[in-house]
């Protein structure tokens, strides 16, 4: 009884800033639409919502319906493709004190701004000393089995692209409207080796050069409007970071790469087996097969006994804290998962996030082009694949 | 029984006590090199990032403010112990500390506080009533605790030499002009004796020579910078939010880019993005905004992307063009190379820029155009607009002191950014290295160094 409390009490606890929020969006909304009204003539509008706030996907969801219902209801109605009228850019963002939502009305070539500020509630996961919050941001959600996922242009905002993996092609995504659409499917002609757990690997160059990497696989192509790609087998080896500096051959018949590396910053070019690799500024971390997790400088290469992560591990960089680990716990495939942040100095690894949960185990990790930011590809246990960005940002 | 109690009773004593290895332990010396030097104890804002620091790490040792900022950016008592305001926030009441014992055994008055502040305020006026000192502007000033926490508002009282005397942690026990400066831990703090007993700073050192001087142990902390590779495994590495701007300041009433187009087509021609890659390694954000988006929410409304092409068109649009002088900070490497990658943005545009360190030949005054690097020492968007105005001596921004909202700010930025006399380039954060032996060391949410809570282990 005493447990099924607790329980109770503590998603009480986890849920009540989210409600507090839900409850002021509306108004929100209504002084946003407001201040819009004030500074255009209303008219046909198309909408744009860029959130790069803590707030969360459903927060965003629920505040643009409440804003689209407050701007109709102040004489705003939706523009068709082929009408003119006035397009407006809403960014939602924060400082440290606030949420600062901004919305920049276009009419022709002229362009007007109107800010709103809100106290930012300091959510439950922001009030521990942790130096950083791992934000998550569901990209896409699909019935079909998604290997990797990759941002193009590496930002999320009006016309940018997202490529999506499968195990038979490659999609491309626009963003249209605030969603992601579906543009094309490129298929890649070529089946991939077989495995039980086939993985795969986006790589994105310049915002327009993908590589698609399965076992035994490769695919190389270009996005431009529409994407085009070649597939050829192939036994390159995969990028294992955000760049090429370390390559990993992967075992096509096994799911992990053999430990035989290439590139410039392979050092020694061999390396126990391991399903994943954190590339740090000054030294990869591999998360080897037989559980351990090694660090290697100069080198040398150390075990990691604190490291009690699961396979799938990514470095990325953030303001605060140059060297992040992002690492998914040890747990299998048939329980929830969750991604945590680490700094490591020497032996030492610090968490410095709370958790970011998972509605299912995590089959993939990558960072993102840049290294600011990585891509959690998690297949819940409802049965869909959903695809997650995951940012370090400094807990201000 | 009792003796099996008595003996897990022990056991948890000694593990209790294996843990308490991690409280503060007192005494040691931190030696601190800086790049920075300074050699007069003058407190007014500076458009030198390296010379602002390490003054400002010395004067937040030495004196007090009457306000504090917490880690969550909330101005918290210091020398004041409360406040409010009356009106329309012209005019502001704070009630000052009992008992405040200054560095040269006095005790701190209204009177120190009053010849503190209006050495820095000419236009406000104090008037004292018992422990209460009435501040009145001529200007509601919104964010005055704020703008109480910045370090042109430490109570400081003159020396015989002219160095500072306050009621901080440290005082000044040896101060040689340009070169180093020595702290020595003030028994009498009210907030408490340091841990450490003593701090050297030694000024004016590459940041070549502190990295070097940090692997053969000769330096506890360092400046670090993203031109520099992490000096040694085992330091870490600490990183405030971005916190300086780095930004071109064009010299009023030099007629070489007296044409607005000029200005325009270079700021358009600037490619932030491989500035902030390349040569900042992506360390804090690229920007055309002065404040960074964590202080403002809305810097993403100032358009940071090169634009060649309207860039060539204004050039071309504009009348002949000499070649403009751009002087940037010759201790400051990265300034350098940010110099060197404006000039050879904007010669993509067809303007020639001539980077040049300052030198006593050639004075940051002589230069069509500065690149600057300017921290900003508070988390308070209207105190942080204000604070750049000062430095850069722009009536526009300082009018941002009485903003009350981000839609006020907006425009104050705006407006002083439309006629591209300041081009912002980046934000960056304060960072240093320090070695494993130096234990609490505290960024301020605006980068502000606190040498009073850190703490050494003694030497082994």
């Amino acid at each position: 009884m005493l447990k099924v409390l607790c329980c109770w009490l503590l998603v009480g606890l986890l849920l009540l800033p989210a409600s507090i929020l839900c409850q002021d969006i509306p108004s929100a909304a209504a002084q946003l639409a407001s201040r819009i009204t004030e500074r255009s003539t209303p008219g046909a509008v198309s909408i744009a919502i860029n959130n790069r706030s803590s707030l969360s996907d459903d927060a965003v969801t629920t505040l643009r319906s409440e804003l689209l219902q407050q701007l109709q209801a102040r004489g705003w109605r939706a523009k068709s493709s082929t009408e003119g009228g006035t397009t407006i850019n809403i960014t939602l963002a924060e400082s440290f004190r606030n949420y600062v939502w901004t919305a920049e009305i276009f009419e022709g070539e002229v362009r007007n701004i109107a800010i709103l500020e809100m106290p930012r509630p300091r959510l439950a996961t922001e009030s521990t000393s942790d130096p950083v919050v791992l934000a998550r941001t569901l990209l896409i959600s699909s019935n079909e089995p998604l290997l990797d996922v990759a941002l193009v242009e590496g930002k999320i905002s009006e016309g940018a692209h997202l490529t999506a993996l499968t195990r038979s092609s490659v999609q491309l995504f626009q963003m249209q409207s605030g969603q992601w659409r579906l543009t094309q499917t490129q298929p890649l002609g070529i089946a991939p080796g077989a495995s039980r757990d086939l993985r795969g690997r986006l790589f994105i160059q310049q915002g327009s050069i993908i590589d698609a990497y399965l076992p035994a696989l490769h695919c190389t192509g270009v996005i431009t409007q529409t994407l085009s790609i070649t597939c050829r087998q192939s036994d390159d080896p995969w990028p294992v970071g955000e760049d090429r500096r370390i390559e990993g051959f992967y075992a096509s018949t096994r799911n992990y790469f053999n430990g035989i590396l290439s590139g410039p910053a392979a050092q020694n070019g061999t390396v126990n087996p391991f399903y994943s690799a954190a590339v740090l500024s000054d030294r990869v971390l591999y998360s080897g097969i037989d559980g351990r997790v090694r660090s290697q400088v100069n080198g040398q290469t150390a075990t990691l006994p604190a490291a009690k992560w699961g396979s799938n591990i990514a470095a990325v960089q953030s303001t605060c804290i140059r060297d992040i680990v992002i690492a998914g716990s040890q747990a299998d495939f048939t329980q929830s998962d969750a991604a945590t942040a680490y700094a490591v100095s020497n032996s030492e690894l610090t968490a410095i996030a709370q958790p970011a949960p998972f509605p299912g185990p995590v089959i993939n990790l990558n960072p993102s082009p840049g290294g600011q930011q990585a891509v959690a590809v998690v297949s819940s246990l409802s049965g869909r694949y959903e695809a997650y960005l995951l940012t370090p940002r400094c807990n201000y | 029984m009792k003796r099996i109690c008595l003996l897990l009773a022990a056991i948890t004593s000694l593990a209790a006590l294996s843990f308490a290895a991690t409280r503060p332990r007192y005494g040691g010396m931190l030696r601190l090199e800086m790049r920075g030097t300074f050699s007069s104890f003058d407190i007014a804002p500076d458009t030198n990032s390296n010379r602002s620091r390490v003054r400002d790490v010395v004067l937040r040792s030495v004196c007090d403010r009457l306000t504090a900022i917490d880690a969550t950016g909330t101005p918290q008592p210091s020398l004041a112990t409360a406040w409010h305001f009356e009106g329309d926030g012209r005019t502001w009441l704070f009630t000052l500390r009992d008992g405040i014992t200054m560095q040269n055994g006095t005790t701190m008055t209204p009177q120190t506080v009053i010849a503190a502040l209006s050495a820095q305020n000419p236009n406000w006026r104090f008037q004292v009533s018992g422990k209460e000192l009435r501040i009145d502007a001529d200007a509601p000033i919104p964010g005055m605790p704020f703008e109480l926490a910045e370090s042109r508002n430490s109570i400081c009282i003159a020396g015989a030499d002219g160095r500072w005397i306050g009621s901080g942690p440290f005082q000044i026990s040896d101060f040689r002009a340009g070169q180093s400066v020595e702290l020595q831990a003030f028994d009498d703090s009210w907030q408490g004796r340091a841990f450490v007993d003593r701090v050297r700073i030694q000024m004016t050192k590459s940041l070549a020579d502190q990295v070097n001087d940090f692997q053969l142990a000769r330096a506890d902390a360092i400046e670090s910078d993203p031109t520099q590779p992490r000096p040694t495994n085992s330091s870490t590495g600490i990183f405030s939010r971005p916190v300086a701007v780095i930004a071109l300041a064009f010299t009023p009433n030099h007629p070489a880019a007296s044409d607005p187009r000029i200005r325009e087509a270079l700021a358009r021609s600037i490619d932030r993005n491989s500035i902030f890659t390349v040569l900042l390694r992506r360390q804090g954000e690229a920007s055309a905004a002065l404040l960074p988006e964590w202080i403002s929410g809305y810097a993403h409304l100032f358009n940071s992307a090169q634009d060649l092409g309207t860039a060539v068109r204004l050039r071309n649009q504009a009348a002949a063009l000499s070649t403009l002088s751009l002087v940037y900070d010759g201790a400051d490497d990265l300034a350098r190379l940010i110099a060197e990658r404006v000039s050879l943005n904007a010669r993509d545009a067809g303007i020639t820029l001539q980077p040049r360190p300052e030198s006593p030949m050639f004075r940051s005054f002589d230069a069509d155009v500065r690149l600057i690097r300017l921290r900003i020492e508070s988390p308070d968007a209207a105190s942080a607009l204000a604070l750049i105005g000062d430095a850069l001596d722009n009536a526009t921004l300082q009018r941002a002191r009485s903003a009350t909202n981000a839609d006020q700010l907006f425009a104050v930025e705006n407006d002083a950014l439309k006629d591209f006399s300041i081009i912002p380039i980046a934000h960056l954060p304060e960072s240093f290295s320090i070695a494993p032996t130096v234990h609490d060391w505290i960024l301020g949410i605006a980068g502000g160094v606190d040498l009073g809570n850190l703490w050494m282990e003694p030497p082994r």
